[in-house]
């Protein structure tokens, strides 16, 4: 094992090294071409004028400031569109007759490009609700989806199961389609806040005027402040990185019975 | 058999009853005025605009401009994401040098790349085409690849075994096996670009079915905004359709996958 | 010995409808379990063994005829009927102690503590409680589910093919098992398998079934001593038995010369 790990280590640290050619590439090109002045200006800003662009919105405090308007923003719409998505996809999964009465319904709007539901929420103008409302419908559908096929794809040999002990109706949901469904649902969260972290940029491009990381870059390319843009974009990166990387952490911590279960068999 | 349609019938039936109270209420409501015009519309009004658009022609023209965008898009960014996906799958080494770059790349939401492609592009048609090509690269570039690099092994050791040349190994073996993976990959791409039209539309345009929402919701006219979503909706899921029914002709031996 | 666990079938029948097609699954089958026995019902796939049991657990409904458990007819799953699975059917989502606790009803904590170790400990467990399923070997996991069925202290402990995914070893390790938990609770035990050994190692009565439509065909009273050998001749004796029922007897020929 040890003897392994250590050539499992070289060959890690060798990739690891591959990984980093291309972008080391990349930034030294843009650095010599920009120290060269090849490169138009306000197309391509020097990794220099980045840095003090940086430096700047953060010691003004905008960034940090428009960062937290996005998440908090950000943690609503989800909240909401999961919340209601997961409402929707346990009743459509538990009753055959309401799955034939609401998904034919759920289908249709689930078919609209979500950037086109933006007009129609400014219209409503509800302020900031629109934009929670815009990502709510975004972060809802993935929850839906995977908590329905969670529950349907319970094996009836567990509800069997349920059956021989003779368990009530609010016994075989807590204790056999609630925690069987549970890792279908984390992978819905999951894609669901990813899905909401795009949509609050866009949402904040679409109907300015609540601040934000979007909105903020919005402004900094009306000004032409190249640079600014740069920086938003590589928070906004980091910020959704981040956001994805504790989801699959918590999945896998919930799911770790099903992983290993896959992986026995 | 007999059963089965009275089912399927019984089951359309139910189907139908949701939209209909949707239709009879909007009608109600708007009859006694109960909520402003600005927020609902009834929906024998937006039945008349989708009309009126049809017999001017405007709607044809606006889904005719959005269609030629998204084509060239997806063209664009799926054929780049096939071509780099299958390098990757096929070389370990263009994996690891490739694969983390793209993967911070892809850390950026699609919609964050807007400002930056404004500056670069300016608001015409290259912007659009360029950031309709970013969300079709990513799912035909991950698909592809994952459909390729999932060939099972041991398919892969019987064409070793029976000696096949690189051509007949791709043909045979590589392509056939990662088909459905290559459909999942379209469709997604196809659905990402649809949606970003609409998005780009939104913003930076003077026609599109994107901007007909736009300038419906300008006008305050709800009845254009819904014959806008309705119709964008349709045309999302008719391509849809038309792709699935493509892969179930072409793919006999797979399920096609369905849309999530 | 109680006297409670004794089951009776009377005259049933069950089918089943695929595609507008009757299935005659169950045909007039009759039969009568003493409290405390040990019985094994064994046949070729598709003779409607397990069909059988479901019916005896309460799983299935619409049958023909009547199925008493100590003179009351039987009315859907209860807790007097413990069943252990084919394939373990433990919640992977749950350790082997919740896994056991699942069914026990009516009980205060520290009784219901009390009941899932003594239960872990007679099935040979200690030490695995807080494991979970997928931690666990093939055997390792119907132990547990055995346990898990013993709880609420069944009157009668339904067995469909509960060893059939095991390897050969271990199946005949988990006979004595089965065997020395059968003698502790008291219990009428009812088994569904295709292992002829298997059934003759621990059965008081072998139940043998025709397949389409399953018939009652032969019931075959083991009356070796127990514990039984695998080795001697009564036993390899009784094994032919029960192997001509399925025309799979060896055929001794004889030779005559004049």
């Amino acid at each position: 094992m040890p003897v392994l790990s250590i050539k499992g280590n070289k060959t890690k640290i060798l990739a690891v090294l591959e990984g980093l050619l291309l972008p080391v590439i990349i930034i030294v090109a843009w650095l010599i071409f920009s120290t060269l002045n090849i490169l138009p200006k306000n197309f391509f800003p020097s990794p220099k004028e980045v840095i003090n662009g940086f430096y700047e919105v953060l010691s003004d405090g905008t960034f940090i400031d428009n960062l937290g308007i996005s998440v908090i923003r950000v943690l609503k719409g989800f909240l909401l569109g999961s919340t209601t998505g997961f409402v929707i996809g346990i009743t459509l999964g538990m009753s055959r007759f309401l799955e034939k009465l609401i998904t034919p319904v759920f289908n249709a709007i689930r078919q609209v490009p979500l950037p086109a539901w933006a007009p129609l929420l400014v219209l409503v103008s509800l302020g900031e609700m629109s934009r929670v409302l815009f990502i709510a419908i975004g972060a809802c559908y993935p929850v839906v989806l995977n908590t329905f096929e969670g529950v349907k794809n319970v094996r009836s040999d567990y509800i069997e199961v349920g059956k021989v002990f003779r368990f009530s109706r609010v016994q075989r949901f807590f204790k056999i389609i609630l925690p069987s469904s549970f890792p279908a649902t984390l992978t819905g969260l999951r894609l669901s806040l990813s899905i909401s972290w795009m949509l609050v940029v866009a949402a904040e491009i679409f109907m300015t005027s609540g601040g934000g990381i979007g909105e903020m870059m919005w402004s900094c390319r009306e000004d032409s402040r190249m640079d600014l843009v740069v920086v938003c974009i590589i928070g906004i990166a980091l910020i959704g990185f981040i956001m994805n990387f504790i989801m699959q952490k918590m999945e896998m911590f919930f799911s770790f019975w099903r992983v290993t279960l896959k992986q026995s068999r | 058999m007999n059963n089965n349609k009275v089912a399927q019938v019984k089951t359309i039936a139910i189907g139908l009853i949701v939209p209909m109270l949707l239709v009879v209420g909007l009608e109600i409501i708007c009859k006694l005025e109960i909520l402003p015009a600005q927020i609902v519309v009834a929906p024998h009004k937006v039945l008349i605009t989708f009309f009126e658009l049809i017999s001017t022609g405007e709607l044809l023209d606006h889904l005719r401009i959005s269609m030629f965008r998204v084509l060239t898009g997806f063209v664009l960014g799926a054929t780049l994401g096939f071509l780099l996906g299958t390098v990757m799958a096929l070389s370990a080494r263009s994996e690891r040098v490739i694969a983390p770059l793209l993967s911070a790349v892809s850390q950026v939401p699609l919609f964050g790349w807007i400002p930056l492609l404004m500056l670069w592009f300016g608001i015409g048609e290259t912007f659009k085409v360029v950031f309709i090509s970013f969300g079709a690269f990513f799912p035909m570039l991950i698909n592809t690849f994952e459909g390729i690099h999932g060939v099972p092994k041991s398919y892969l050791e019987v064409a070793r075994a029976f000696e096949f040349s690189t051509i007949k190994l791709l043909h045979k073996v590589l392509l056939p096996s990662a088909l459905p993976s290559l459909f999942t990959g379209i469709k997604l791409a196809l659905g990402m670009s649809w949606m970003l039209v609409v998005g780009a539309e939104l913003i930076a345009a003077g026609e599109g079915v994107g901007y007909l929402i736009v300038w419906g919701r300008q006008l305050f006219q709800m009845d254009i905004v819904f014959v806008g979503i309705a119709v964008v909706g349709f045309i999302g899921y008719l391509m849809f359709l038309t792709l699935t029914s493509l892969e179930v002709s072409l793919v006999r031996w797979h399920r096609p996958t369905s849309k999530k | 010995m109680k006297n409670t666990g004794t089951l009776s079938v009377k005259n049933v029948s069950k089918k089943f409808c695929v595609h507008d097609n009757e299935i005659h699954v169950l045909d007039n089958i009759n039969l009568a379990v003493k409290a405390g026995e040990f019985i094994s019902i064994i046949g070729l796939s598709g003779c409607g063994k397990t069909t059988l049991l479901r019916l005896i657990v309460g799983l299935e409904s619409d049958y023909e005829g009547d199925i008493l458990l100590d003179g009351r007819k039987l009315n859907g799953p209860s807790l007097d009927r413990g069943i252990v699975f084919q394939d373990h059917r433990l919640f992977p989502w749950l350790t082997v102690e919740k896994n056991v606790g699942l069914g026990i009803v009516g009980k205060s904590e520290t009784e219901k503590k009390e009941i899932i170790s003594s239960h872990i400990e007679l099935v040979g467990l200690k030490g695995f409680e807080k494991s979970y399923p997928y931690q666990l070997s093939g055997g390792m996991s119907q132990r547990a589910a055995i346990a898990r069925s013993l709880v609420n202290q069944p009157e009668i402990l339904l067995l469909d093919e509960p060893l059939g995914a095991l390897d050969a070893l271990t199946r005949m390790y988990m006979h004595q098992e089965l065997e020395r938990i059968w003698k502790k609770e008291n219990i009428t035990m009812i088994m569904v398998t295709h292992d002829v050994e298997e059934a003759l190692y621990l059965s008081d009565k072998i139940v043998v079934m025709s397949a389409r439509p399953g018939k009652l065909q032969k019931i075959i009273p083991v009356p070796l001593a127990r514990p039984r050998d695998r080795a001697s001749v009564e036993f390899a004796e009784m094994k032919e038995k029960v192997l001509e029922e399925f025309m799979l007897h060896t055929e001794h020929n004889f030779t005559y010369t004049i």
